[in-house]
């Protein structure tokens, strides 16, 4: 087990974002974390990557409580465009390099390259589907533990998509643990072993997508449509 | 720590850019002035120079603040959020690139002022005059004419002053970023926060010295006490609550 | 690929490897492609990918060399089988189909006989 939340709660004001999360990842494995905008999804992940704080339960990363150290192994990605605005694409490998032991620099030329971002081009010249690709590039030129990608395919085009795919597939292996948020649930239906629906800050249902298919004949995208 | 100081730094080389061409332009223009002998564009060039650098400096300290304000506003926080340092170091490494930058604009104003005192007493005595101002000052310092210990003072004072500005500072967008999110009021309510805060610690101040019986009018070594003890006292409430409250 | 919900996705893919072995795409003692490129291939991720191998391995479809990669089988007779496991399965789909629609096996024999290809 590579992340455990046990009553996980996080209150903004009022509003519970997350609550009363309870939830178990494995090393080896891709999950899709599926729910409505505002379900919940961004601010849990925010809390594993260290962002914001839970306003109270606990989140165990490897056997021992979540502790800011534990940064250098989870790679978090979120949905802006978080990048400085100042930097070029070989700065944000820089930055990257300068920050993380776990980054690898040669990899991270050889994907900017592959999905045609060039290393001269600026921050703020960049197209959304050309942003989306770098944060993915940068996010898993990382040798992390723990990847949390917050909708890493919205808002993009076909093409940027399908390749964003390929990168993420190519990357995850049985030694690291991916966690997908999205609400495109057929571009990542076939991929995910395990889908974690969220609805109203709580966790619905963890279930095993090959597993719905033999017993029950039912698609993520199913099942996601009777209990949300 | 270094790393993070390096690109805090980075975040205000435009406006460090900017400062130093205006500086720039103004010294030629000095200079130019003393050459061809056109007395408004010398006294123009040191006018600017000198209202300028007060205005510079000040901007320079209250800019660091809007960094950070914006970096919280766009989500570019996340750059400095996501990596494995803790939020002493985060925080630490802001104020140290806020007070280096303050420093070098202060040291670039120096710079070009000696240089407009240098080249005028040039200009009005020649190389002979120059020396001899030297060699007066050299007199002053090494015969104890300046009172060393009242400048150093002075500077120091500037420094834990500005010093606990900033901390205010970074305390009211922590504040403002923890209870309004990305309102659009964040950034007003941070800046009247500011603002109160400021109010509250020279209240504080002034209780202190009717407590202790000492005139507010003179720097002491109790102001440095004060200040200084304020201005950790406020990083460290600045720090407990980015890393308890503050979402990014 | 689009895949189905009545059925795993591995199963799928290894249906549509073992249809590429029968068609010639995938000749006997080719290197098959890595977990990776599998991955990427199919669009499922890399332990459906070392399950799928596994599973072909325990079935004869294709061996491992350690340190190498894996490769389809050399027996040329396993693609005689395979063809013939394939053609069974779907024959086995058609006649039950038919039958729920109420025909019997000699209307069958007689609808495919009579059966005109289209262009």
């Amino acid at each position: 087990m590579i992340l455990q939340c046990i009553g996980l709660n996080k209150s903004f004001g009022n509003k519970k974002a997350v609550n009363d999360f309870n939830i178990k990842l494995t090393e080896g494995k891709v999950y899709g974390l599926l729910g409505e905008n505002g379900s919940g999804k961004t601010t849990w992940m925010k809390m594993v990557a260290g962002l914001t704080k839970p306003t109270s339960g606990e989140i165990i990363y490897k056997e021992a409580p979540w502790n800011y150290k534990d940064k250098s192994e989870i790679a978090y990605m979120s949905t802006e465009p978080f990048f400085y605005d100042f930097m070029s694409i070989k700065d944000v490998g820089r930055y990257y390099a300068d920050f993380f032991e776990d980054f690898d620099t040669e990899k991270f030329q050889k994907m900017t390259d592959k999905v045609g971002l060039e290393e001269s081009m600026k921050i703020k010249t960049l197209s959304t589907g050309m942003t989306a690709k770098l944060k993915v590039v940068a996010t898993l030129s990382r040798n992390a533990s723990l990847f949390l990608l917050d909708e890493p395919l919205n808002g993009i085009d076909f093409k940027a998509r399908e390749e964003i795919i390929s990168i993420i597939l190519d990357e995850a292996d049985s030694k690291n643990c991916f966690v997908i948020s999205t609400h495109l649930i057929n571009e990542i239906e076939s991929f995910i072993d395990e889908a974690i629906f969220v609805k109203n800050g709580q966790l619905i249902l963890q279930t095993e997508t090959e597993k719905e298919r033999m017993q029950n004949g039912k698609s993520i995208a199913d099942i996601y449509m009777e209990i949300m | 720590m270094g790393k993070i100081i390096k690109y805090e730094w980075r975040k205000q080389r435009t406006a460090r850019l900017i400062i130093l061409f205006g500086l720039a332009v103004c010294l030629l223009a000095f200079l130019a002035g003393i050459i061809l002998k056109k007395d408004t564009t010398v006294a123009l060039s040191i006018g600017i120079m000198f209202a300028g650098a007060f205005l510079v400096i000040f901007y320079t300290g209250i800019e660091s603040l809007l960094v950070f304000n914006r970096d919280l506003r766009t989500k570019q926080s996340h750059m400095l959020w996501m990596i494995p340092k803790s939020v002493w170091e985060i925080l630490g490494g802001k104020f140290i690139a806020a007070i280096l930058q303050m420093f070098f604009v202060f040291a670039a104003f120096t710079v070009a002022g000696c240089i407009c005192f240098t080249v005028g007493m040039m200009k009005v005595g020649g190389i002979k005059m120059l020396f001899d101002a030297a060699k007066q000052l050299a007199d002053a310092i090494l015969l104890g004419g300046v009172d060393w210990k009242w400048f150093l003072m002075v500077m120091l004072f500037m420094f834990v002053a500005w010093a606990e500005i900033i901390m205010i500072g970074f305390l009211a967008i922590i504040i403002s970023r923890t209870l309004f999110l990305n309102s659009k009021f964040a950034g007003l309510f941070s800046v009247i926060l500011f603002f109160v805060i400021n109010w509250i610690v020279e209240k504080g101040y002034s209780l202190i010295c009717d407590l202790f019986h000492v005139s507010a009018l003179e720097i002491q070594i109790w102001d440095f006490v004060y200040y200084a003890v304020v201005g950790i006292a406020l990083f460290v409430i600045s720090g407990v609550l980015a890393d308890k409250k503050l979402s990014v | 690929m689009d895949y189905n919900t009545e059925m795993p996705i591995y199963l799928q893919v290894i249906k549509d490897l073992k249809k590429k072995m029968v068609q010639g795409q995938l000749k006997p003692g080719d290197k098959m492609p890595s977990n990776r490129e599998l991955a990427v291939l199919y669009k499922i991720n890399q332990n459906t990918a070392a399950r799928i191998y596994r599973e072909m391995e325990t079935a004869g479809y294709c061996f491992t060399r350690r340190g190498i990669g894996t490769f389809v089988v050399e027996e040329q007779e396993m693609f005689g089988t395979i063809k013939q496991e394939m053609a069974e399965e779907l024959l086995k789909n058609f006649m039950r189909e038919m039958k729920d629609l109420g025909y019997q096996k000699d209307d069958i024999i007689f609808q495919v006989a009579d059966y005109k290809e289209e262009e």
